[in-house]
């Protein structure tokens, strides 16, 4: 029994990704009829972000306070800004672009009223925290996959 | 600021204009190899008449960077090559039960290099300050997730 939670041990908790950061707080656990099993979680990511859905594959446990996830949902980096090697702002994330839920390429949004998007594949990707950085050299690169 | 149109008198330099003056560095921001925003620079500070490194400063808190820790630079900003240690500071530490145990209110440093050997964490005014050591540390990147359960916390 000490293994059995309840819903109630669920919902409003905040979720947290492999990196300890707070995605969200759960809203919503979506059950199998049929199967009467759990698939998985909504989170809600606040008031600027949409939901994000979170199959129980890639929930890691249930904790006390949190619920860990055993990985960074890519959805995450939507809205992050992307810089440059030496730290130059290029734009925002407009969209992403995954394969079986692995990032292969980021859609950066120059400005807000701008269609001018660029596509950044993930091999010219430094790192992704807490803002996008880009590799030395991406503009290069970039030129030759048009 | 750009150096421009003045005499030199110097067995080397011909023409100041190719050289940086501290004033420019002063007010860019400085950020950490994931990203993160540590500061603005404050101050240059110079040893034996060389750069020696920055004054970073964010609200209240000042830190020294080194310049061997400085990656790239461009005209707005400077990007470290380390995630300082001095950010741990502030994040929240859950224990991996998911048991929210506090913040980290200190860190113990070997010395004044990047590295730590604890963090000091507190729940709240009342509670008692716990030492978590490094090794018991599973990430702190964005916040601090432990390797153990804490009980009694």
């Amino acid at each position: 029994m000490a293994d059995i939670i309840t819903s109630d041990d669920i919902l409003g908790k905040e979720a947290l990704d492999s990196e300890g950061d707070i995605i969200g707080v759960v809203m919503k656990l979506h059950i199998d009829k049929r199967e009467k099993k759990i698939l998985g979680i909504t989170i809600d990511q606040g008031f600027m972000k949409p939901d994000l859905y979170v199959g129980i594959d890639f929930i890691k446990n249930f904790g006390i306070d949190t619920i860990f996830l055993n990985k960074i949902p890519p959805d995450k980096f939507k809205g992050c800004e992307v810089i440059t090697y030496h730290g130059d702002h290029i734009g925002k994330v407009s969209d992403i672009k995954t394969k079986n839920y692995d990032l292969k390429s980021l859609i950066i949004s120059r400005s807000t009223f701008s269609k001018d998007n660029i596509e950044v594949k993930i091999k010219y990707i430094q790192e992704l925290g807490t803002k996008v950085i880009l590799k030395k050299g991406w503009k290069a690169n970039e030129k030759k996959n048009k | 600021m750009k150096i421009k149109r003045i005499n030199s008198i110097s067995s080397d330099v011909i023409s100041p204009g190719g050289l940086k003056s501290t004033n420019s560095m002063i007010g860019k921001n400085v950020m950490s190899k994931s990203g993160e925003k540590v500061g603005s620079i404050k101050d240059v500070l110079l040893k034996d008449g060389r750069l020696k490194g920055f004054i970073v400063g964010k609200w209240m808190r000042k830190v020294f960077i080194d310049k061997e820790f400085v990656g790239t630079e461009s005209e707005k900003s400077i990007m470290l090559n380390i995630d300082p240690v001095t950010m741990i500071s502030g994040k929240l530490v859950f224990d991996s039960d998911g048991q929210k145990i506090g913040r980290v209110i200190d860190i113990v440093r070997k010395d004044t290099t990047n590295n730590f050997k604890s963090i000091i964490v507190k729940k709240n005014f009342f509670s008692r300050e716990l030492n978590i050591h490094k090794n018991d540390i599973e990430t702190h990147k964005k916040n601090v997730i432990l390797r153990k359960t804490i009980e009694g916390n």
